[in-house]
């Protein structure tokens, strides 16, 4: 038996008007690894699709005010639900139906009285496609080298956060980071160690605050989008990382240290407009100034407002 | 037109599921609301709502198998297929009676 409170578990939707249909579901898959939810009307069920953004969604063709084509139809106009994939279950055995059902987006069809065996088959078969559809889009993200965001990713996520902090009025900033000489590492001691600097530098980002949102930029940059995070506060976590950078001891190059420059940048101290590439740009500059000011640092834009916080060694 | 009351001398009509643990309280369930169900079903008849006992057919055509009354399915099947072609209302009727006879004889086992 799993714990139904798990929250990774796959969400499955039911829309279907007839409780009686949710009760045998529910009594069905109790101990299928999904989190299942019920709507009883097209509205209802809509409004559940864009809240939980299940990865499958049951449905029910034959529903009073909309039926299962109008919903599907809806589903798939709305980029908030339209991956979610939608298996038909109907008593209906018109083959036309079935084929206007797939035609319009669903992923399967099951007839209804359901054959429980055949139900869980079919789920399981969905939920897995759905698995590696996620695999695939979150590849597409994710930096090779270094399992960080990539470029991609972070230019949607940093839009996607400016525009909540500024809707909620929230805090939000952000750190570029570069790391010192890198160039001159590569050359010194070759490429294959160039991508272990990457690789472990990743690691002591990634092991922060779960809320941070750290990319890699391109070659040796990197953005971290840091939600409800004021500039000071910011500054601290940057200050850690490039403590913990400085103070790392590298296995063939005893005596070694390896740096990097902080800029940082928050949406409370841009002027109008504040937008994602003026952020970007901000925090960039300051990353840039402390480049300038000796390497090594952490600098918090605009300079005069919040100096120097750090100077490193 | 009205159906005429139960007839309890009829031979049970078991649910083929009642030995899954899983779904027994269900079934019980599912029995105990039959009563209401075939109301709701007689209320549209004598209205001649069609539309109503049309929903109400495929409603039940798509549960009662799942809860172990194939034969329901497939009476209830019939009465939506006599709705859709529209056939005469005595038609109907004993396509109703069918379903009503099959729904009032279940129990679980």
């Amino acid at each position: 038996m799993f714990d139904a409170t798990e929250t990774n578990l796959p969400i499955l939707l039911s829309i279907d008007d007839s409780e009686l249909i949710h009760r045998l579901l529910r009594a069905r898959l109790h101990n299928e690894r999904v989190q299942l939810h019920t709507a009883s009307s097209s509205k209802e069920g809509l409004e559940l699709a864009r809240r939980l953004k299940p990865d499958v969604i049951l449905l029910d063709l034959d529903m009073p005010e909309m039926d299962g084509f109008e919903i599907i139809t809806r589903l798939k106009d709305d980029p908030a639900t339209q991956n979610i994939a939608v298996i038909f279950v109907s008593a209906s055995n018109d083959t036309a139906n079935r084929v206007r059902g797939l035609d319009l987006g669903a992923v399967d069809f099951i007839a209804k009285p359901f054959d429980v065996v055949e139900l869980k088959a079919r789920l399981r078969s969905a939920l897995r496609v759905q698995h590696l559809i996620k695999i695939l889009a979150q590849k597409a993200q994710i930096d090779g080298a270094s399992g960080l965001w990539n470029r991609t990713y972070f230019d949607k996520r940093l839009e996607a956060e400016v525009s909540e902090a500024l809707r909620y009025n929230k805090p939000l900033s952000i750190i570029v980071v570069d790391l010192d000489r890198f160039k001159s590492t590569n050359d010194q001691f070759g490429h294959l160690f160039g991508d272990l600097v990457i690789e472990r530098f990743a690691t002591i980002m990634s092991g922060g605050r779960t809320s941070d949102v750290v990319c890699r930029y391109g070659g040796e940059e990197f953005g971290i989008i840091l939600p409800q995070t004021t500039a000071a506060e910011a500054a601290e976590v940057a200050e850690r990382w490039r403590n913990k950078l400085a103070g790392t001891t590298w296995q063939d190059h005893s005596g070694l240290v390896l740096t990097a420059s902080f800029g940082i940048c928050d949406l409370a101290s841009l002027e109008a407009p504040k937008t994602p590439t003026a952020l970007f740009a901000a925090a960039d500059k300051a990353m840039y100034q402390a480049k300038k000011d000796g390497r090594n640092r952490v600098e918090v834009w605009p300079s005069k407002r919040l100096p120097i916080l750090v100077t490193g060694s | 037109m009205t159906p005429p009351p139960a007839d309890f001398s009829r031979s049970p009509l078991p649910s083929s599921l009642a030995n899954d643990p899983n779904v027994q309280d269900l079934v019980k369930l599912f029995i105990a609301e039959m009563p209401g169900r075939i109301k709701f079903a007689n209320d549209a008849f004598i209205r001649g709502d069609r539309l109503r006992l049309q929903f109400w057919a495929h409603q039940l055509k798509g549960c009662a198998g799942g809860y172990g009354f194939a034969q329901i399915t497939h009476e209830a099947s019939a009465l939506e297929e006599a709705i859709i072609r529209n056939e005469s209302t005595n038609n109907v009727f004993a396509a109703l009676l069918r379903v009503f006879e099959l729904c009032e004889r279940t129990t679980l086992e």
